[in-house]
């Protein structure tokens, strides 16, 4: 049967019975185990259309029907990865190319940290890992969640020992090669940020290629009792290439979490960041920017679950969106009964360049707690002319005044970044982007 | 340096100026007073390129150009500064920043190098000082949270670096104390020279005893009313505008 003629689920079938091939009779093990249990998952709830209240703006078939294949050849050197690291950046790295960890190439030199993969703590019967893993990213409720866990053929751990705090951040760099075909794949990653322990990730994501490509992560956080963890999110990957991204995080007591998501590039962008706040007095910060241009879509799903009292959460999604691309927001809130005394705030701001750019913007809170402080807002509009005005009669012109307030705009979130070469980068990247549109 | 002649402008079809003629030459201070509503601040707003009203007759020369066919970024390039009687707050652009930005947009103009940043840090800090503006205020985003005092005084400052050669200051006095009216004075009257010119558009003489003019104008209506010297404004100080308001009755 030929890639046409096949079903998106008898492919996502075949290329389940493909990675069992290759397990060599080894299909009895736990791991395995739950790999086909995700997979039932997902055969049995299929992919989301747009009736689904969840995937009402994202039309996902249209993408998905071009022949992805999980398996090709990939060159991953030194050289492939310069084009894609960050100017000054003093920093560990770890690769996934095609969602597969390349050791030679990651670069962890620090012993309070460790990196595994998934199959070796299952292997090794690490039940700090293997009682993490598959837990905190939902299968049941996010189908490309279930399709991760059934097709991830080897995911990574990094864990950061009690106590610990990195002295420099990993650049995690997730790479889709789609020079020899149209490429699908499946990246994995535990992030078990143990109790007192601090680290900051940096999380790039970049597309090598012309054909259709097709990124399917799942990133689990674990952030213990009085832990930090930064991410610093950043989508460059180009026209060719849908990225679907789940982050998920459990957040314990007097824990730290933040995740700052700059969205650049791919044609259609879907992230989910869910946050569990299962401890008192945890604080948690989702930031985005996200820059619209063509047809682009860009659909970013939040839930803050508030479980515990005494926690603060923040959320600022910030969109400039030009010609004809979409923005989505849905952000869920939710302050369950014993969570009092919680402090959440949500904001969603949108500056729309062109008559054909839309967002859709949701905010959903539902607070069972009565003594808590909860807001949110969402704005939208074109440039202030006032402040266009001002900038003009004090002689800068009409699209630099323009470029100077955009990037005021988008400042708000850069500056939420903890590393300064990275938000000089992306800063950079961002000017780039928007004098472009002179 | 500045000719406007039978300036009549309009905003959605309600007329507001009526036939404005006044010579403005280089080195001069004219004061335009004049009740509220009489047209004052949409003058100002049209020498400085505000899109809102349509000019409907007449035309403005400034330095022999087109005044009303140039942009609003085109007018400042060559000489023209507005002080805004409501400067708007911009959240995240640095007064510094934008002062660099706006001072080397006017430079290459006219074809001259952007200033290194060092040479603009010694003038910012120059003229800061005569505006009493210490360095944090440099810092902060452009008029957020200012008061509306600190509000005029940036103005003023912006004018300072700037070295415009027609300066317009709308209602610059109104809100301030006479604290801050002392010292937004003094920055005007350090500009002062014989190649560049003010027109002060105010409501109040007050101002004029700090800035003292060579012309006052009394708009009413959308007209210059009656044209004096400097003892045009003590008069009105005294006697109020309601005369003209009598005036103009008769007339019609």
């Amino acid at each position: 049967m030929s890639h046409d003629t096949m079903t998106l689920m008898e492919r996502f079938n075949k290329e389940f019975s493909l990675s069992e091939q290759s397990l060599n009779g080894l299909t009895e093990t736990p791991f395995h185990h739950l790999r086909r249990q995700a997979m039932d998952i997902f055969t049995q709830k299929g992919l989301p259309t747009v009736r689904h209240e969840e995937w009402k703006y994202t039309n996902i078939f249209s993408v998905l029907q071009k022949p992805f294949q999980k398996s090709l050849p990939f060159t991953a050197t030194e050289t492939v990865l310069s084009h894609y690291t960050i100017p000054d950046l003093d920093c560990y790295r770890i690769v996934l190319y095609n969602g597969v960890y390349i050791p030679e190439l990651s670069l962890v030199e620090n012993d309070d940290c460790s990196i595994t993969t998934v199959a070796h703590a299952f292997h090794e019967e690490n039940n700090a890992i293997t009682s993490l893993y598959a837990t905190i990213a939902n299968n049941e409720k996010n189908p490309f969640v279930a399709l991760n866990t059934a097709l991830a053929d080897n995911g990574l751990v990094l864990t950061v020992k009690s106590g610990k705090s990195i002295d420099k951040p990993i650049h995690i760099m997730m790479i889709n090669d789609a020079q020899y075909g149209s490429v699908m794949t499946m990246p994995r990653l535990l992030i078990s940020v143990e109790k007192n322990a601090k680290i900051g990730c940096v999380v790039t994501s970049n597309t090598i290629g012309d054909n259709p490509s097709w990124k399917n992560s799942v990133i689990e956080c674990v952030v213990a009792e009085n832990a930090s963890l930064h991410i610093v999110n950043c989508q460059n990957d180009t026209d060719n290439a849908t990225i679907i991204e789940t982050v998920e995080a459990h957040v314990a007591t007097d824990a730290h979490y933040a995740m700052t998501t700059v969205s650049l590039g791919g044609n259609l962008v879907r992230n989910d960041a869910n946050v569990v706040m299962k401890g008192k007095n945890a604080e948690t910060h989702l930031y985005g920017l996200i820059l619209g241009n063509g047809k682009r879509l860009v659909d970013n799903h939040t839930i803050m679950d508030h479980a515990m009292p005494h926690c603060e959460s923040s959320e600022l999604y910030k969109y400039i969106l030009d010609d004809k691309s979409t923005g989505v927001f849905n952000g869920k809130v939710f302050v369950r009964e014993d969570a009092q005394k919680t402090n959440a705030y949500q904001s969603n701001r949108t500056i729309l360049l062109s008559d054909t750019a839309t967002i859709n913007t949701k905010p959903q809170l539902e607070i069972f707690a009565d003594d808590v402080k909860c807001s949110h807002g969402a704005t939208s509009g074109q440039l202030d002319e006032e402040q266009m005005f001002y900038l003009q009669a004090r002689g800068i012109g009409k699209e630099k005044a323009r470029a100077l307030l955009l990037h005021a705009f988008a400042g708000d979130i850069i500056q939420k970044i903890p590393f300064t070469s990275v938000a000089d980068w992306l800063d950079r990247a961002i000017s780039m982007r928007l004098h472009d549109n002179e | 340096m500045l000719n406007i002649n039978n300036l009549h402008a309009s905003i959605e079809d309600k007329q507001i100026l009526k036939g404005i003629n006044l010579q403005v030459n280089p080195g001069e201070v004219h004061a335009i007073m004049g009740p509220n509503g009489s047209g004052k601040s949409t003058l100002a707003s049209i020498l400085a390129g505000r899109e809102d009203y349509t000019v409907t007759d007449g035309n403005v020369l400034f330095k022999g150009n087109e005044l009303l066919e140039m942009s609003p970024e085109e007018r400042a390039q060559s000489g023209i500064f507005l002080a805004f009687q409501y400067p708007v707050e911009i959240p995240g652009v640095s007064t510094a920043n934008f002062l660099k930005t706006a001072l080397n947009e006017v430079r290459k103009s006219r074809g001259e190098e952007p200033l290194d940043a060092m040479d603009f840090l010694k003038i910012m800090k120059q003229k800061a000082a005569l505006l009493e503006l210490d360095h944090s205020f440099l810092q902060r985003s452009l008029n957020e949270g200012f008061s509306g005092g600190e509000k005029k005084r940036n103005e003023i400052f912006q004018m300072a670096m700037l070295e415009p050669t027609l300066a317009i200051l709308d209602e610059t006095d109104s809100g301030l104390d006479i604290d801050a009216l002392k010292i937004v004075a003094n920055g005007v009257n350090a500009l002062r020279n014989d190649y560049n010119s003010f027109i002060v558009v105010t409501h109040y003489q007050r101002l004029l005893n700090y800035i003292v003019p060579d012309f006052v104008h009394v708009l009413y209506k959308g007209k210059i009313v009656r044209s004096g010297g400097k003892e045009l404004a003590m008069e009105l100080e005294e006697i109020g505008y309601d005369w003209i308001k009598e005036e103009m009755a008769e007339n019609i």
